[in-house]
Protein backbone atom coordinates (compact mmCIF):
# COMPACT_ATOMS: atom_id res chain seq x y z
CA UNK A 1 0.00 0.00 0.00
CA UNK A 2 1.41 3.15 -1.18
CA UNK A 3 -0.52 5.89 1.57
CA UNK A 4 1.54 7.72 3.50
CA UNK A 5 0.32 7.83 6.82
CA UNK A 6 0.04 10.89 9.34
CA UNK A 7 2.09 11.09 12.52
CA UNK A 8 -0.11 12.01 15.19
CA UNK A 9 -0.03 15.24 16.74
CA UNK A 10 2.49 15.87 19.59
CA UNK A 11 3.58 19.17 20.27
CA UNK A 12 0.29 21.18 19.47
CA UNK A 13 -1.44 19.16 21.72
CA UNK A 14 0.24 17.76 24.76
CA UNK A 15 -0.51 19.10 28.04
CA UNK A 16 2.05 21.47 29.10
CA UNK A 17 3.79 19.77 32.60
CA UNK A 18 5.81 20.84 34.94
CA UNK A 19 8.46 17.98 34.11
CA UNK A 20 9.09 19.39 30.42
CA UNK A 21 8.59 22.62 31.34
CA UNK A 22 11.79 22.61 33.08
CA UNK A 23 13.50 20.84 30.92
CA UNK A 24 12.82 23.10 28.03
CA UNK A 25 13.20 26.12 29.68
CA UNK A 26 16.59 25.07 31.15
CA UNK A 27 17.94 24.16 27.49
CA UNK A 28 16.31 28.06 26.11
CA UNK A 29 18.00 29.85 29.13
CA UNK A 30 21.32 28.12 28.37
CA UNK A 31 21.10 29.10 25.10
CA UNK A 32 20.08 32.44 25.36
CA UNK A 33 22.87 32.81 28.28
CA UNK A 34 25.44 31.06 25.24
CA UNK A 35 24.67 33.75 23.07
CA UNK A 36 25.09 36.77 25.46
CA UNK A 37 28.43 35.31 26.76
CA UNK A 38 29.43 34.99 23.15
CA UNK A 39 28.27 38.74 22.02
CA UNK A 40 29.56 40.17 25.11
CA UNK A 41 33.14 38.40 24.11
CA UNK A 42 32.62 39.83 20.68
CA UNK A 43 31.60 43.14 21.26
CA UNK A 44 33.64 44.55 24.23
CA UNK A 45 36.54 41.81 24.41
CA UNK A 46 37.48 41.69 20.52
CA UNK A 47 36.79 44.94 19.22
CA UNK A 48 38.07 46.64 22.06
CA UNK A 49 38.39 50.33 22.04
CA UNK A 50 38.99 51.16 18.31
CA UNK A 51 35.26 50.59 18.41
CA UNK A 52 34.55 54.21 19.84
CA UNK A 53 36.01 55.62 17.22
CA UNK A 54 33.26 54.31 14.85
CA UNK A 55 30.08 56.82 14.27
CA UNK A 56 28.01 53.76 14.02
CA UNK A 57 28.86 52.27 17.58
CA UNK A 58 27.53 55.22 18.55
CA UNK A 59 24.20 55.06 17.35
CA UNK A 60 23.61 51.44 17.48
CA UNK A 61 24.69 51.78 21.28
CA UNK A 62 22.29 54.99 21.68
CA UNK A 63 19.19 53.14 20.09
CA UNK A 64 19.77 49.99 22.27
CA UNK A 65 20.49 51.53 25.51
CA UNK A 66 16.84 51.73 26.52
CA UNK A 67 16.75 47.85 25.68
CA UNK A 68 19.85 47.61 28.24
CA UNK A 69 17.77 47.37 31.78
CA UNK A 70 15.26 45.38 30.19
CA UNK A 71 17.82 42.95 28.74
CA UNK A 72 19.63 42.64 32.03
CA UNK A 73 16.83 41.98 33.90
CA UNK A 74 15.95 38.68 31.19
CA UNK A 75 19.55 37.90 31.45
CA UNK A 76 19.70 37.73 35.61
CA UNK A 77 16.13 35.49 35.35
CA UNK A 78 17.83 32.85 32.47
CA UNK A 79 21.21 33.38 34.81
CA UNK A 80 19.12 32.26 38.03
CA UNK A 81 17.18 29.44 36.70
CA UNK A 82 19.36 28.36 34.70
CA UNK A 83 21.69 27.74 37.89
CA UNK A 84 18.90 26.64 40.18
CA UNK A 85 17.69 24.03 37.56
CA UNK A 86 21.42 22.72 37.11
CA UNK A 87 21.92 22.54 40.96
CA UNK A 88 18.64 20.29 40.65
CA UNK A 89 19.99 18.15 38.04
CA UNK A 90 23.40 17.62 39.68
CA UNK A 91 21.18 16.87 43.21
CA UNK A 92 19.24 14.19 41.02
CA UNK A 93 21.53 12.79 39.36
CA UNK A 94 24.12 11.89 42.70
CA UNK A 95 21.77 11.91 45.65
CA UNK A 96 18.74 10.62 43.81
CA UNK A 97 14.91 11.49 43.15
CA UNK A 98 14.08 13.64 45.28
CA UNK A 99 12.61 16.40 43.39
CA UNK A 100 10.29 13.61 41.37
CA UNK A 101 7.14 13.72 43.46
CA UNK A 102 6.17 17.04 41.51
CA UNK A 103 3.19 16.27 39.82
CA UNK A 104 2.88 12.78 40.24
CA UNK A 105 -0.57 10.87 40.80
CA UNK A 106 0.61 7.57 42.12
CA UNK A 107 4.34 6.66 43.12
CA UNK A 108 6.21 3.76 43.10
CA UNK B 1 -28.69 18.92 39.00
CA UNK B 2 -28.15 20.06 43.14
CA UNK B 3 -32.13 20.45 43.48
CA UNK B 4 -32.93 16.92 41.88
CA UNK B 5 -30.65 15.42 44.06
CA UNK B 6 -31.72 16.99 47.27
CA UNK B 7 -35.15 16.27 46.03
CA UNK B 8 -34.26 12.48 46.16
CA UNK B 9 -32.38 12.01 49.26
CA UNK B 10 -35.38 13.77 50.94
CA UNK B 11 -37.47 11.51 49.38
CA UNK B 12 -35.89 8.56 50.39
CA UNK B 13 -35.81 9.79 53.76
CA UNK B 14 -39.29 10.00 53.94
CA UNK B 15 -39.82 6.26 52.56
CA UNK B 16 -37.97 4.14 55.52
CA UNK B 17 -40.97 2.79 57.32
CA UNK B 18 -43.50 0.41 56.10
CA UNK B 19 -45.96 2.60 57.95
CA UNK B 20 -45.02 5.86 56.08
CA UNK B 21 -44.51 4.48 52.20
CA UNK B 22 -48.07 3.97 52.77
CA UNK B 23 -48.59 7.17 53.84
CA UNK B 24 -45.98 9.15 51.65
CA UNK B 25 -47.20 7.29 48.17
CA UNK B 26 -49.08 9.83 46.70
CA UNK B 27 -46.51 12.59 47.35
CA UNK B 28 -43.81 10.19 46.38
CA UNK B 29 -45.83 9.28 42.87
CA UNK B 30 -46.16 12.96 41.81
CA UNK B 31 -42.50 13.39 43.07
CA UNK B 32 -41.10 10.55 40.52
CA UNK B 33 -43.25 13.00 37.98
CA UNK B 34 -41.24 16.09 38.65
CA UNK B 35 -37.92 13.80 38.65
CA UNK B 36 -38.61 12.38 35.10
CA UNK B 37 -38.94 16.28 34.35
CA UNK B 38 -35.85 17.07 36.02
CA UNK B 39 -33.18 14.85 34.99
CA UNK B 40 -31.81 16.40 31.83
CA UNK B 41 -29.17 14.57 29.81
CA UNK B 42 -25.36 15.74 31.20
CA UNK B 43 -24.00 16.12 27.72
CA UNK B 44 -19.57 15.59 27.17
CA UNK B 45 -18.46 16.20 23.91
CA UNK B 46 -15.98 14.01 23.25
CA UNK B 47 -13.20 15.27 19.85
CA UNK B 48 -11.77 12.41 18.60
CA UNK B 49 -9.04 12.13 15.97
CA UNK B 50 -10.22 10.42 12.95
CA UNK B 51 -8.16 9.11 9.80
CA UNK B 52 -8.97 6.53 7.57
CA UNK B 53 -6.54 4.54 4.95
CA UNK B 54 -8.85 3.65 2.80
CA UNK B 55 -9.95 7.45 2.29
CA UNK B 56 -7.05 9.47 3.16
CA UNK B 57 -7.24 13.58 3.56
CA UNK B 58 -6.49 15.75 6.40
CA UNK B 59 -6.74 13.80 9.68
CA UNK B 60 -9.44 15.99 11.51
CA UNK B 61 -11.33 15.63 15.06
CA UNK B 62 -15.05 14.87 14.99
CA UNK B 63 -17.03 15.75 17.77
CA UNK B 64 -19.39 13.16 19.53
CA UNK B 65 -21.68 14.05 22.47
CA UNK B 66 -22.58 11.84 24.95
CA UNK B 67 -24.60 11.60 28.11
CA UNK B 68 -22.50 11.04 31.04
CA UNK B 69 -25.20 9.73 32.73
CA UNK B 70 -26.01 6.31 30.96
CA UNK B 71 -22.02 5.79 30.56
CA UNK B 72 -19.89 4.29 32.71
CA UNK B 73 -17.18 6.08 34.40
CA UNK B 74 -13.60 5.57 32.07
CA UNK B 75 -13.26 7.09 29.03
CA UNK B 76 -12.98 3.17 27.01
CA UNK B 77 -16.43 3.16 28.38
CA UNK B 78 -17.14 6.40 26.46
CA UNK B 79 -15.57 4.88 23.44
CA UNK B 80 -17.49 1.78 23.59
CA UNK B 81 -20.77 3.86 23.88
CA UNK B 82 -19.29 6.35 20.50
CA UNK B 83 -19.12 2.97 18.94
CA UNK B 84 -22.25 1.05 19.49
CA UNK B 85 -24.84 3.61 19.92
CA UNK B 86 -23.39 6.35 17.32
CA UNK B 87 -20.17 5.74 15.03
CA UNK B 88 -19.14 1.93 14.41
CA UNK B 89 -16.47 3.23 12.41
CA UNK B 90 -14.72 4.83 15.04
CA UNK B 91 -11.50 2.34 15.50
CA UNK B 92 -9.51 1.77 18.48
CA UNK B 93 -7.37 -1.09 20.64
CA UNK B 94 -8.72 -2.71 23.58
CA UNK B 95 -8.84 -5.69 25.36
CA UNK B 96 -8.95 -6.77 29.23
CA UNK B 97 -10.66 -3.05 30.10
CA UNK B 98 -8.65 -3.23 33.84
CA UNK B 99 -5.25 -2.27 32.61
CA UNK B 100 -3.72 -4.68 32.70
CA UNK B 101 -3.26 -5.37 29.06
CA UNK B 102 -1.77 -1.87 27.85
CA UNK B 103 -3.86 -2.25 24.41
CA UNK B 104 -5.93 1.25 25.37
CA UNK B 105 -2.97 3.63 25.42
CA UNK B 106 -3.86 6.94 23.81
CA UNK B 107 -3.57 10.87 24.68
CA UNK B 108 -6.37 11.99 26.69
CA UNK B 109 -7.09 15.82 27.13
CA UNK B 110 -3.31 16.40 26.31
CA UNK B 111 -1.89 13.59 28.51
CA UNK B 112 -0.75 9.77 27.88
CA UNK B 113 -2.68 7.07 29.55
CA UNK B 114 -4.78 4.35 29.63
CA UNK B 115 -8.48 5.09 28.52
CA UNK B 116 -9.45 2.08 30.86
CA UNK B 117 -8.07 3.81 33.82
CA UNK B 118 -8.55 7.15 32.89
CA UNK B 119 -12.34 8.48 34.79
CA UNK B 120 -13.56 10.84 31.90
CA UNK B 121 -13.39 14.46 33.55
CA UNK B 122 -16.27 16.76 34.38
CA UNK B 123 -15.14 19.44 31.83
CA UNK B 124 -17.74 20.05 29.21
CA UNK B 125 -15.13 18.66 26.47
CA UNK B 126 -12.17 16.40 25.93
CA UNK B 127 -9.91 15.21 23.18
CA UNK B 128 -8.75 11.80 22.88
CA UNK B 129 -5.69 11.66 20.24
CA UNK B 130 -3.74 8.74 19.57
CA UNK B 131 -0.50 8.35 21.45
CA UNK B 132 1.89 11.17 20.49
CA UNK B 133 4.38 11.21 17.36
CA UNK B 134 3.63 7.66 16.15
CA UNK B 135 2.58 6.90 12.72
CA UNK B 136 -1.15 6.46 12.69
CA UNK B 137 -2.75 3.11 11.30
CA UNK B 138 -6.29 4.30 11.01
CA UNK B 139 -8.18 6.77 13.80
CA UNK B 140 -6.72 6.00 17.07
CA UNK B 141 -4.58 2.52 16.25
CA UNK B 142 -0.16 3.62 15.99
CA UNK B 143 2.09 1.94 14.15
CA UNK B 144 3.75 0.28 17.31
CA UNK B 145 6.51 -2.12 15.57
CA UNK B 146 9.44 0.27 16.10
CA UNK B 147 8.54 -0.02 20.09
CA UNK B 148 8.37 -3.64 19.98
CA UNK B 149 11.67 -3.68 17.65
CA UNK B 150 13.13 -1.62 20.48
CA UNK B 151 12.04 -3.73 23.14
CA UNK B 152 13.26 -7.01 21.57
CA UNK B 153 16.70 -5.20 20.58
CA UNK B 154 17.92 -5.82 24.67
CA UNK B 155 17.44 -9.11 24.74
CA UNK B 156 14.75 -9.21 27.25
CA UNK B 157 15.49 -12.75 28.47
CA UNK B 158 17.37 -14.49 31.13
CA UNK B 159 20.97 -15.35 29.65
CA UNK B 160 23.30 -17.46 31.52
CA UNK B 161 27.06 -18.21 31.27
CA UNK B 162 27.05 -21.07 33.74
CA UNK B 163 24.15 -23.69 34.14
CA UNK B 164 21.79 -23.53 37.06
CA UNK B 165 22.92 -24.65 40.46
CA UNK B 166 20.69 -27.67 40.77
CA UNK B 167 20.18 -28.51 37.43
CA UNK B 168 16.54 -28.83 35.86
CA UNK B 169 14.75 -26.46 38.82
CA UNK B 170 14.52 -22.67 39.44
CA UNK B 171 17.47 -20.67 40.01
CA UNK B 172 17.05 -19.56 43.41
CA UNK B 173 16.96 -15.88 44.54
CA UNK B 174 16.83 -14.14 47.87
CA UNK B 175 14.15 -12.00 48.47
CA UNK B 176 16.04 -9.08 48.45
CA UNK B 177 17.56 -9.60 44.78
CA UNK B 178 13.72 -10.14 44.31
CA UNK B 179 12.44 -6.73 45.73
CA UNK B 180 14.81 -5.15 43.20
CA UNK B 181 12.63 -6.26 40.13
CA UNK B 182 9.93 -4.61 42.01
CA UNK B 183 8.84 -1.10 39.92
CA UNK B 184 10.19 -2.88 36.98
CA UNK B 185 8.13 -6.01 36.26
CA UNK B 186 5.08 -4.54 36.30
CA UNK B 187 5.66 -2.49 33.35
CA UNK B 188 2.98 -3.32 30.74
CA UNK B 189 4.69 -2.17 27.52
CA UNK B 190 1.93 0.22 26.91
CA UNK B 191 3.63 3.04 25.41
CA UNK B 192 2.85 5.71 27.42
CA UNK B 193 6.10 6.85 28.81
CA UNK B 194 8.32 6.57 25.33
CA UNK B 195 5.73 8.65 23.63
CA UNK B 196 5.17 10.96 26.25
CA UNK B 197 8.95 11.64 25.74
CA UNK B 198 10.08 14.57 23.65
CA UNK B 199 13.30 13.38 23.01
CA UNK B 200 11.91 10.19 21.77
CA UNK B 201 9.80 12.15 19.71
CA UNK B 202 12.83 14.09 17.80
CA UNK B 203 14.79 10.65 17.76
CA UNK B 204 12.52 7.55 17.70
CA UNK B 205 14.89 4.98 15.81
CA UNK B 206 17.98 6.05 17.26
CA UNK B 207 16.75 6.41 21.52
CA UNK B 208 15.22 3.45 22.99
CA UNK B 209 13.04 4.98 25.05
CA UNK B 210 11.88 4.99 28.63
CA UNK B 211 9.72 1.88 28.34
CA UNK B 212 13.05 -0.29 26.40
CA UNK B 213 15.53 1.27 28.69
CA UNK B 214 13.43 0.29 32.22
CA UNK B 215 13.09 -3.17 31.08
CA UNK B 216 16.96 -3.38 30.38
CA UNK B 217 17.38 -2.18 33.81
CA UNK B 218 15.02 -5.00 34.88
CA UNK B 219 17.67 -7.23 33.77
CA UNK B 220 20.62 -5.97 34.34
CA UNK B 221 19.76 -5.57 38.05
CA UNK B 222 18.46 -9.44 38.07
CA UNK B 223 20.60 -11.34 40.18
CA UNK B 224 20.08 -14.32 38.13
CA UNK B 225 21.03 -12.74 35.19
CA UNK B 226 25.32 -12.97 34.28
CA UNK B 227 25.12 -10.94 31.30
CA UNK B 228 25.35 -7.46 33.14
CA UNK B 229 27.81 -6.08 31.48
CA UNK B 230 27.20 -7.10 28.49
CA UNK B 231 24.00 -5.89 28.87
CA UNK B 232 25.52 -2.35 30.13
CA UNK B 233 28.02 -2.45 27.08
CA UNK B 234 25.14 -2.78 24.34
CA UNK B 235 23.22 0.50 25.48
CA UNK B 236 26.49 2.17 26.58
CA UNK B 237 25.79 4.68 23.39
CA UNK B 238 25.16 8.09 22.22
CA UNK B 239 21.81 7.97 20.94
CA UNK B 240 20.63 4.45 22.46
CA UNK B 241 20.84 5.44 26.24
CA UNK B 242 22.05 9.08 26.47
CA UNK B 243 19.50 10.86 24.55
CA UNK B 244 17.76 10.98 27.89
CA UNK B 245 17.89 14.08 29.15
CA UNK B 246 16.04 14.02 32.35
CA UNK B 247 13.10 15.50 31.02
CA UNK B 248 10.96 12.97 33.37
CA UNK B 249 7.73 13.49 31.42
CA UNK B 250 7.77 9.26 31.29
CA UNK B 251 7.41 8.70 35.26
CA UNK B 252 4.52 11.33 35.35
CA UNK B 253 2.51 9.60 31.96
CA UNK B 254 3.25 5.66 33.27
CA UNK B 255 -0.77 4.38 33.95
CA UNK B 256 1.39 2.06 36.22
CA UNK B 257 2.71 4.52 38.41
CA UNK B 258 6.11 3.53 37.99
CA UNK B 259 9.17 5.77 37.70
CA UNK B 260 11.31 4.66 34.16
CA UNK B 261 13.40 7.75 35.24
CA UNK B 262 14.69 6.54 38.44
CA UNK B 263 15.69 3.26 36.71
CA UNK B 264 17.29 5.21 33.93
CA UNK B 265 19.14 7.33 36.24
CA UNK B 266 19.92 3.57 38.15
CA UNK B 267 21.65 2.61 34.61
CA UNK B 268 23.29 5.66 34.13
CA UNK B 269 25.33 5.27 37.53
CA UNK B 270 26.14 1.66 36.83
CA UNK B 271 27.26 2.86 33.12
CA UNK B 272 29.84 5.16 35.26
CA UNK B 273 30.96 2.45 37.35
CA UNK B 274 31.57 0.09 35.32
Amino acid sequence: MNILRPLSPHLPIYKPQLTLTFSISHRISGAFLATIVFFFYLLCLKIGLICFTYENFYQFFFYSSKLILISVEITALALSYHLYNGVRHLLMDFLGFFFLRIGRKRLK
Amino acid sequence: MATGLIRRAISRVQVTSPAARLLVGRSHASDAKAQTVESKPNLKSFQIYRWNPDNPGKPELQEYKIDLKECGPMVLDALIKIKNEIDPSLTFRRSCREGICGSCAMNIDGCNGLACLTKISSDSESMITPLPHMFVIKDLVVDMTNFYNQYKSIEPWLKRKTPAPTPGKEIPQSKSDRAKLDGMYECILCACCSTSCPSYWWNPESYLGPAALLQANRWIMDSRDEYTQERLDAINDEFKLYRCHTILNCSRACPKGLNPGKHIQNIKRLELSS
